[in-house]
């Protein structure tokens, strides 16, 4: 069986465990990479078939998005033969997630990092703060959001204009 | 917290690295109970720059993402948006993105080694290897007209080609470079001086780093066998023969033999490749404020010091909507906790070091007693000679 074929495996494993009204998309565009999107309901569940069935355990990173109609957090995982990003989508006005560091551990600094950048909580990390903004951060300001462009952050972090002092 | 324990902040200041970090170490006498990590200090916001500008200019920012993997985070990059514009590049180029970021190997890996036989006072042997390092600079520079920063791949293909007439020098360069790592892993797996500041330093297992998504050599020294080249084949690295390095020491000294043994397996697919480059286009055409389509793509390449992974949301424009990247010294930053626990202050530096970081040595340092309410000051050098001093008594 080719890669190809066994990484489709991997995601109509997936639907058929969550049933199908419970993958929003699910996309192989070539062999070795995955896409598929999910409600955050059932992100846990996902993860943890992904890592006991299917043997995915390492966390490449989590990328936090600001789509414009809401945030979406995409989960990159791997294992060797496989890079599957699962999406899940929190509305601005209850910007959570359910964290997956009690399934996969690797995820422990990344939560951390959308937390800070994108404003999205992981709900049930256990240290959730600041990774990387500097401790005197405006809170609320989260950076990758796009209501935020470079000259006004500045405004509202330095109280300076672009360009001048 | 009980009387004999003390927190030890270690950073964040170091002029001389690029990426400054904090780490607050909790010991118990000579013994790290605990370790707490902080990063950010260098935090540049390139993120958020790379929205505001067209994919072009971007390929020059990523470029300065990180000195010494700038040629990676490029390869990422560029099949990041290639993948995306659906475009095929030609083979000539995918064998010279694979020479560049080979030779980029060579060089950070022995950088790597020269800086951790300072890190255990072996000044001798770092002497030695940073002088051989010259060889792949010079190799790089006449390739490339650069030490670092080489600026080769771009968007369809790469900028310079190689020229024939200096393909027996590249191979002499080479064997030079061959020669020269072998017998340093003679030293390095022989010389007591390494051996004894190594063996058991530092040590991971396989399930932790497992556990912790560990990347790069720090995880294949575990006993990992986990080479983004060989695992999600890019460019040609399916086409070339080549040896994925893996070694169940999990201690310093395993991660020293990974990034030696390595280094000899680049010089391998460098001579290949000079020896089987295919002829023709190095380039395709792209416009300088091309649009690239709607869609999403993951990029993952194997730099240096482990997976990097690049994720990119194109809404149409020639402006990415969201670019991400992943570097890997975050990945390995809870598998560097977990390796500092339980050693001793003295083998803070090499244990740090150790993951090849992009900070990793700490310029001032401020041992807090905290019952006692007393504070002094270390500098980065005072910690190594004191981690020296202390073995040799």
């Amino acid at each position: 069986m080719s890669v190809l074929e066994e990484n489709i495996k991997v995601v109509e494993g997936l639907t058929m465990f969550l049933g199908k009204k419970n993958v929003l998309e699910s996309r192989v565009p070539r062999a070795r990479r995955a896409f598929v999107s999910v409600p955050r309901e059932k992100l846990i569940d996902a993860v943890k078939y992904l890592r006991d069935e299917e043997g995915i355990k390492h966390v490449s990173t989590i990328s936090g998005v600001d789509t414009g109609e809401g945030l979406e957090v995409v989960y990159h995982l791997r294992k060797p033969d496989l890079s599957i990003s699962v999406k899940v989508r929190a509305p601005y006005d209850d910007p959570v997630v359910p964290s997956i560091t009690g399934v996969l551990e690797g995820a422990i600094l990344y939560e951390r990092e959308i937390y800070d950048m994108v404003g999205v909580k992981a709900e049930g990390h256990p240290d959730l703060k600041r990774l990387i903004l500097d401790y005197d951060w405006p809170d609320g300001v989260h950076p990758l959001r796009k209501e935020w462009d470079i000259q006004s952050l500045r405004k509202r972090v330095d109280g300076t204009e672009w360009g001048r002092k | 917290m009980s009387e004999r324990e003390f927190i030890v902040p270690v950073g964040p200041q170091h002029p001389a690295l690029k990426e400054p970090a904090n780490f607050m170490f909790k010991v118990d006498g000579e013994v790290v109970v605990d370790v707490e990590p902080r990063v950010g200090y260098n935090h540049r916001g390139i993120e958020k720059a790379m929205e505001a500008r067209t994919y072009l200019q971007n390929l020059y920012i990523v470029e300065r993402v990180c000195g010494i993997c700038s040629n990676a985070h490029q390869t990422c990059y560029t099949q990041c948006v290639e993948e995306v514009l659906g475009m095929e590049i030609p083979e000539r180029a995918k064998y010279l993105r694979v020479f560049m970021q080979e030779l980029e190997r060579i060089h950070s890996h022995l950088l790597w080694l020269g800086v951790a036989a300072h890190e255990i006072g072996f000044d001798t042997l770092f002497y030695y290897i940073w002088r051989d390092r010259e060889v792949v600079m010079d190799l790089l520079e006449s390739v490339s007209g650069n030490r670092v920063n080489y600026a080769m791949p771009t968007i369809g293909g790469v900028r310079r080609d190689l020229e024939e007439a200096n393909f027996p020098n590249y191979h002499k360069m080479l064997d030079t470079l061959k020669e020269r790592t072998e017998y340093y892993i003679g030293v390095c797996s022989s010389e007591k001086t390494i051996l004894e500041r190594a063996i058991g330093v530092g040590y991971l297992s396989k399930e932790d780093a497992i556990r912790l998504s560990a990347v790069g050599p720090n995880a294949r020294c575990s006993g990992v066998s986990c080479d983004t080249r060989h695992d999600l084949p890019y460019l040609v690295y399916d086409e070339i023969p080549w040896n994925v390095i893996v070694e169940t020491n999990g201690d310093v000294l395993g991660q020293v033999l990974v990034r030696v043994k390595e280094t000899l397996e680049s010089v391998k697919i460098c001579k290949y490749v000079l020896d089987n480059l295919p002829q023709g286009p190095i380039k395709e055409k792209y416009s300088p404020l091309g649009k690239v389509p709607e869609g999403e793509a993951v990029s993952i390449v194997e730099a240096q010091r482990g997976e990097l992974i690049h994720y990119l949301q194109s809404r149409g424009d020639n402006k990415p909507y969201r670019y991400k990247i992943r570097a890997p010294t975050l990945g390995n930053i809870p598998s560097l906790v977990e390796r500092l626990k339980g050693g001793y202050i003295a083998d803070i530096p090499i244990v740090l070091a150790g993951i090849d970081p992009c900070f990793s040595c700490t310029d001032r340092m401020a041992f807090v007693d905290e019952g006692k309410d007393r504070r002094w000051e270390m500098t980065e050098e005072e910690l190594r000679r004191y981690g020296i001093r202390w073995y040799e008594k």
